[in-house]
């Protein structure tokens, strides 16, 4: 996995709770790299699991929402540093349904041997997206939070379900549905 | 104090910790643009190589390129020469079997002989026909141009197929349009040799069932003519498998009519390359079981340098001709005599000359108002001698002048381009063409208001006038225009004399054809053809000078066999005219 998530992750940590989270965090996870996370480095996924987890039990923050909310804070350092890949973009439904179809397309030249994992999209009524995440990784919440971060800043508002998963395989399935303005003025 | 002042403490293990950060990425971005480096040195050795070895394979390849042309080259003149190398042991061994077959009374062994020889014909017909490949691959097959009178080949490919159908002649038929032009510039040769092999395709393919010959032309949108000569069978036709291959290269078509294959395979593929040659396209259309049709069609330039439609228009209508001063050159004696007498006859006062030397040294500005100048001559060409006076005389002070031409000119073409000339007669020439075109010649010189008056009208219709009565038998062999002219411009004596003048000659050049075809020397052949056939066609006797004509053209293409039939035909043609004589005395 791309040490830019690591990194990124303890940006987060140190914004949300300061420096000293950030060191305990890093001295109580067991940790195969000791920590020294680089942004050309690759890690392996189940230290950034590892690290979700332990900062869960020192702030009491259930672990899924810490995911969510670091994949939000993904989305908006994606479109800090990689604007080209939102030009043109006008509806959250517009972003990612490009994830897969332009961005990962791109990510996979850059660097040929990343894991990336798969977004399939289907739009199933005109406010209403099916977005599949299919991925190795345990980070649905993680996906859920881009998903959420993405709508939040095209000002859009929608109900992100995650359906219940009887395929027996590792792939969640989010349905995505606008609400409209109005409700979401009040 | 407040936190500004206090200083940052940082932990011993976060130092340790980003330090290592540091060193890692470190690492890892100079291992990584160590393989960029690397990639990149590659790409470019890459992109070296691939230049070197475009360069190195372009030049192997031009190199290959000229090696195939020069052995592509190579063979064909090869095969060009040994073709010919064999051609020539060939006809030797052909004319020395003909001795044999006429002297041997054996009849097993003269049987013998007429499988030798025909085992030759053919061997002869394969070696021609890839002496004609190799010379359009070689691209030394050179187009003749001359004036094509397609309407005697084809009379005469029939004639010739009639040899080879015995009774059933009746199968063969011709149509040509009446649009199709008496002569157009083409080669006779090829055009023969095309029209041949599909009429012999066409005999050999069909057992029964008629065959026609067909002729027609159109005008394109250009102005230019199109010339589409087809011949159709009701023979086996082409099975659908067989339809892909049949222009190709020694490919035959399964005869079930004859059990052994015939010939090389080379016909088809010949007829296309010439016609292609030519500018032409060669089609078919077959329906197996019912027949097939072969045509093709070429580009045709109408010859078009003496008007006849115009001059026929006005046989009756011409200035006055007495006493106007005519020096003739004409090497051949018959053809003197005849145009002599017609000139003299018109009232011209005439100079006769035997060749373009003669006819320089007689001229003298102001002395004639026409000249007529033989093309072919001895000593001195007609094209030569007209180029001379051009050149030594003044041309405003020259009279007209008239080309005599047989029906192969050798240099037209620079003609044209070279020398004034007023006008082409082409031989044969009648009484009426050559008061017309003196006529117009004279009309031209003088300008339009020349005096005109009527000076001839013929007598001759249908009938005879009565000093020609007795020699009735002798005017219907005659073709009815040249007859018209010879009852105005001779008298019956004289006719008579040059009638059997001609017989004669044509009696002893018999011999002579066909001591010259045994020896080999078609030149020979080509030259005694060519002297009579003027006079034969000046007489009017048609189908004697349409034989001549094909013995002098296509003499070289003819088997000892065809050779010997078109010499039986001129034997009987000439027999009617002696009949005739014999009857009318």
């Amino acid at each position: 996995m791309k040490g830019i998530i690591f990194t990124e992750f303890l940006s987060l940590v140190e914004t949300a709770f300061g420096e000293d989270m950030v060191d305990s965090v890093l001295d109580t996870a067991d940790l195969p790299s000791g920590g020294a996370f680089t942004s050309v480095g690759n890690y392996p996924c189940e230290e950034l699991i590892e690290m979700v987890t332990v900062l869960s039990n020192m702030s009491g923050i259930d672990g899924e929402k810490l995911q969510e909310d670091f994949g939000a804070w993904m989305m908006d350092m994606f479109e800090r540093e990689y604007p080209g890949f939102f030009e043109g973009k006008t509806t959250s439904f517009e972003l990612l349904e490009a994830v897969d179809r332009e961005i990962h397309v791109e990510v996979q030249k850059l660097y040929p041997d990343a894991e990336l994992p798969r977004f399939e999209t289907e739009r199933t009524a005109p406010d209403a997206l099916k977005m599949v995440y299919k991925s190795p990784r345990p980070l649905e919440h993680f996906c859920k939070g881009l998903i959420r971060a993405s709508v939040e800043n095209f000002d859009e508002s929608a109900s992100i379900n995650r359906c219940p998963n009887t395929s027996g395989t590792t792939d969640v399935t989010f349905n995505i549905t606008l609400e409209p303005k109005a409700i979401n003025c009040d | 104090m407040t936190e500004a002042s206090q200083p940052d403490t940082v932990s011993r293990k976060r130092y340790q910790r980003e330090r290592k950060a540091r060193e890692d990425a470190e690492r890892l971005l100079e291992d990584k643009s160590r393989q960029l480096f690397l990639a990149n040195e590659k790409l470019s050795s890459y992109a070296n190589d691939l230049e070197q070895q475009v360069s190195e394979r372009t030049k192997e390849l031009s190199e290959a390129l000229a090696r195939a042309e020069a052995a592509i080259t190579a063979r064909a003149r090869f095969i060009a020469t040994m073709s010919h190398e064999i051609r020539t042991p060939l006809s030797g061994m052909l004319g020395i079997v003909d001795i044999l077959v006429t002297d041997e009374i054996d009849t097993e062994k003269s049987q013998l002989l007429e499988y030798a020889k025909a085992s030759g014909e053919s061997l002869r017909t394969i070696v021609n026909d890839v002496l004609d490949f190799s010379r359009i691959d070689a691209g030394s097959m050179h187009l003749e141009r001359e004036p094509v009178d397609l309407r005697s080949i084809i009379v005469g490919l029939l004639e010739l197929a009639k040899g080879q159908l015995g009774d059933d002649v009746n199968r063969l038929s011709m149509t040509i349009d009446t649009d199709v032009p008496e002569r157009f510039w083409g080669d006779a040769t090829r055009i023969r040799q095309v029209i041949s092999n599909l009429l012999s395709n066409a005999i050999r393919y069909s057992e029964t069932g008629p065959i026609e010959a067909t002729a027609s032309v159109i005008k394109t949108n250009t102005g230019t003519m199109r010339l589409t000569v087809g011949i159709e069978d009701s023979g086996i036709g082409i099975p659908e498998a067989e339809k892909t291959r049949l222009f190709k290269d020694f490919s035959q078509v399964q005869n079930p009519l004859t059990k052994a294959a015939q010939g090389a395979g080379l016909g088809l593929a010949l007829c296309k390359r010439i016609v292609e040659k030519i500018g032409g396209n060669i089609h078919f259309h077959s329906v197996p079981g019912q027949g097939s049709r072969f045509w093709f069609e070429i580009p045709i330039d109408v010859v078009g340098l003496v008007d006849r439609k115009a001059t026929k228009k006005l046989p009756s209508l011409a200035t006055s001709l007495v006493g106007t001063r005519v020096l003739l050159a004409e090497d051949n004696k018959i053809n003197q005599k005849v145009l002599g007498t017609f000139l003299s006859r018109m009232g011209c006062i005439v100079t006769i000359t035997s060749n373009g030397q003669e006819a320089l040294d007689a001229f003298a500005v102001g002395k004639f108002d026409v000249i007529l100048m033989d093309l072919a001559m001895p000593i001195m060409d007609g094209f030569t001698a007209v180029k001379a006076l051009q050149r030594i005389w003044n041309i405003a002070d020259l009279p007209p002048v008239a080309f005599l031409t047989a029906h192969v000119v050798q240099s037209l073409d620079d003609i044209g381009e070279d020398v004034i000339v007023d006008a082409y007669l082409t031989k044969p020439i009648t009484y009426n063409e050559l008061q017309t075109s003196i006529c117009d010649l004279l009309d031209n010189a003088r300008g339009k208001d020349a005096q005109t008056k009527k000076i001839w009208q013929s007598d001759y219709k249908d009938g005879i006038i009565p000093e020609f009565e007795d020699v009735r038998a002798l005017i219907k062999l005659i073709s009815p225009e040249v007859a018209a002219g010879i009852v105005v411009g001779l008298d019956k004596a004289t006719l008579l004399n040059l009638v059997e003048d001609l017989v004669n000659s044509v009696t002893e050049a018999l011999v002579k054809l066909r001591a010259y075809k045994r020896a080999g020397r078609l030149d020979a052949i080509t030259h005694q053809a060519h002297a009579l056939k003027g006079a034969s066609a000046l007489l009017g006797f048609r189908s004697v000078a349409q034989i001549l004509s094909m013995l002098e053209y296509h003499n070289e293409a003819y088997s000892a066999q065809e050779f010997e039939h078109q010499l039986k035909r001129l034997e009987s043609e000439i027999d009617k005219i002696r009949q005739a004589l014999k009857v009318d005395q």
